[in-house]
């Protein structure tokens, strides 16, 4: 996703404010969110909305645990609140508290991936880059077992598949 | 439909048709969804959760999604009658104790409803009668694809639909069957056929779902995880490991029938003059007296009444439908004695044989 300000990098801070009860959502680049003095690290004292979450999923260390004291950007519960109440406070607490629900959802399900119906706004793009993972997957399987002819196949029907779609946000 | 057009009738889901009625006596399919722009329900102040039943009705009444719907306001209502919608499965026990902005819209047969402001903002619901987890399922689906185009869910890639409570994460479903397992029970099975429902991940509960009592050896098995499979992997399983315990369950009454057909035969035939004749009758007596006259009626032992009639019976005897339906107090030995005359009502034409 390119930057919603400049609109020629690429997005890498997702950034989420709350303000007389409206929501605003920005992805921004790192440059963008330096002018709008939004850092990596909400300073102490700042305002607790517009805490910011630095980093996507993707660079979120799977190990790592949110503090009880993380707060959602959003609707402002705090990570140890949950913990006690077994609820969490609104649809973006998924996203405040990710590297920590990551965990917390595999030991309940067993995954963390969803697997099952996609809105039909959605379906289009969820539908191909499942198909990616799932190559993903048997590419991973066929290099495991040593199974090289079949390995170039499935490598090739990835390619195809991303240049079809253009450059994958997954890198 | 008022609750008092409501009192007179019954949900299709209790008629007794529908695949092995003499085992399964409902199918129930539940889908957890929640809007992109609201807090969750325990987090939203008054003005927010009417926001959010606005916009839920609204959503439902222009999908036409239920077909000529009602909606109840629950917070309007006195608890008695909240009450009455639970013994009906229309709401559950959190919507019962909460005063808080609330409503649940239901179709003309009671087969399909939509909670709003429960533990999410919607619950999905939709019953039939016996095992049809496909189908039920399949109800359920068109409910929410028809929702869906009018409001905006909360909704992640990776994560599915995203609930208030992370355990309904993912796919929101929860299919379960109400299952009537005298058999097992009986043959002293009982234990070991639970243990193995929840060794292959599955949940068993009671009569009125989470935390209540297995009444009447009724037994309510459903999914337990609803993350990383899709919805029919999972109606599946429920499906396959549910079929094995009919099979176990037609076993065991098998065994009954060869070795204790007379004892079997005395205690139905019992429960079938208790319920008729008797003057003063409490909820699980009710329950235990349908839970052995089912179990005649499967074994061949009676006939002259139906499944629809004694699944209306475990309904109409709860405390809230005799308060209700006789006007009596809730208090005993009063409510006990209007329930014990419902009841021989509701058999009076009744010529088993």
């Amino acid at each position: 996703m390119l930057c919603e300000r400049c609109g020629k990098e690429t997005a890498t801070v997702y950034y989420t404010d709350i303000q007389e009860g409206k929501l605003t959502q920005l992805h921004l680049c790192k440059k963008c969110a330096d002018e709008l003095g939004i850092s990596h690290q909400a300073s102490p004292g700042e305002f607790a909305i517009s805490n910011l979450l630095g980093g996507m999923l993707d660079e979120a260390d799977e190990t790592e645990t949110e503090a009880t004291a993380a707060r959602c950007s959003v609707c402002g519960l705090m990570y140890g609140e949950f913990k006690e109440a077994g609820r969490l406070g609104c649809p973006a607490c998924y996203g405040s508290f990710a590297a920590s629900l990551k965990d917390l959802l595999r030991r309940i399900h067993g995954s963390s991936q969803h697997e099952g119906k996609v809105p039909s706004s959605e379906v289009g793009l969820v539908a191909e880059r499942r198909e990616v993972r799932r190559l993903r997957d048997d590419l991973q399987k066929a290099v495991d077992a040593e199974e090289f002819e079949r390995a170039a196949e499935i490598r090739d029907q990835l390619r195809a598949l991303q240049t079809r779609s253009g450059p994958s946000e997954e890198g | 439909m008022t609750l008092d057009e409501m009192q007179d009738r019954l949900g299709c889901w209790l008629d007794g048709s529908g695949p092995s009625p003499e085992i399964v006596m409902s199918t129930r399919v539940r889908l957890a969804r929640n809007f992109r722009d609201h807090r969750f329900v325990h987090r939203s102040d008054e003005h927010e959760l009417r926001q959010i039943l606005e916009e839920a009705v609204h959503g439902v009444r222009e999908s036409r999604a239920l077909d000529g719907e009602t909606v109840i306001w629950t917070h309007e209502i006195s608890e008695a009658d909240r009450r009455f919608l639970m013994e009906r499965h229309l709401v559950s026990s959190e919507i019962v104790s909460n005063s808080r902005p609330a409503a649940v819209i239901v179709g003309p047969d009671e087969c399909v409803s939509v909670m709003v402001n429960e533990e999410d903002h919607l619950r999905i619901q939709t019953m039939q009668s016996g095992f049809q987890p496909s189908k039920t399922w399949e109800m359920a689906d068109e409910i929410d694809s028809g929702l869906e185009k009018r409001l905006a869910y909360a909704f992640s890639e990776q994560w599915g639909y995203l609930t208030a409570c992370p355990t309904n994460t993912g796919t929101g479903l929860r299919v379960s069957v109400l299952i009537h397992l005298p058999g097992l029970v009986l043959t002293g099975q009982i234990a070991r056929a639970l243990k193995g429902i929840a060794q292959v991940g599955l949940a068993v509960r009671g009569l009125y779902g989470e935390g209540s009592e297995a009444m009447g050896n009724f037994f309510q098995v459903s999914n337990q995880t609803t993350l990383g499979q899709s919805e029919s992997e999972i109606i599946e399983s429920l499906e396959r490991v549910t079929r094995q315990v009919i099979e176990h369950e037609g076993r065991a009454r098998r065994i009954l029938l060869k070795d204790a057909k007379p004892q079997i035969e005395d205690k139905v035939w019992r429960a079938f003059g208790l319920l008729k004749y008797g003057r003063l009758m409490r909820p699980p007596e009710v329950m235990n007296l349908c839970s052995a006259i089912r179990l005649g009626l499967g074994l061949g032992m009676l006939s002259g009444l139906s499944y629809g009639l004694l699944n209306g019976l475990m309904v109409l005897s709860q405390p809230a439908h005799v308060e209700r339906i006789t006007g009596s107090p809730p208090e005993e030995p009063q409510s006990n004695a209007a329930r014990a005359g419902l009841v021989r009502r509701l058999l009076q034409n009744c010529d088993a044989c």
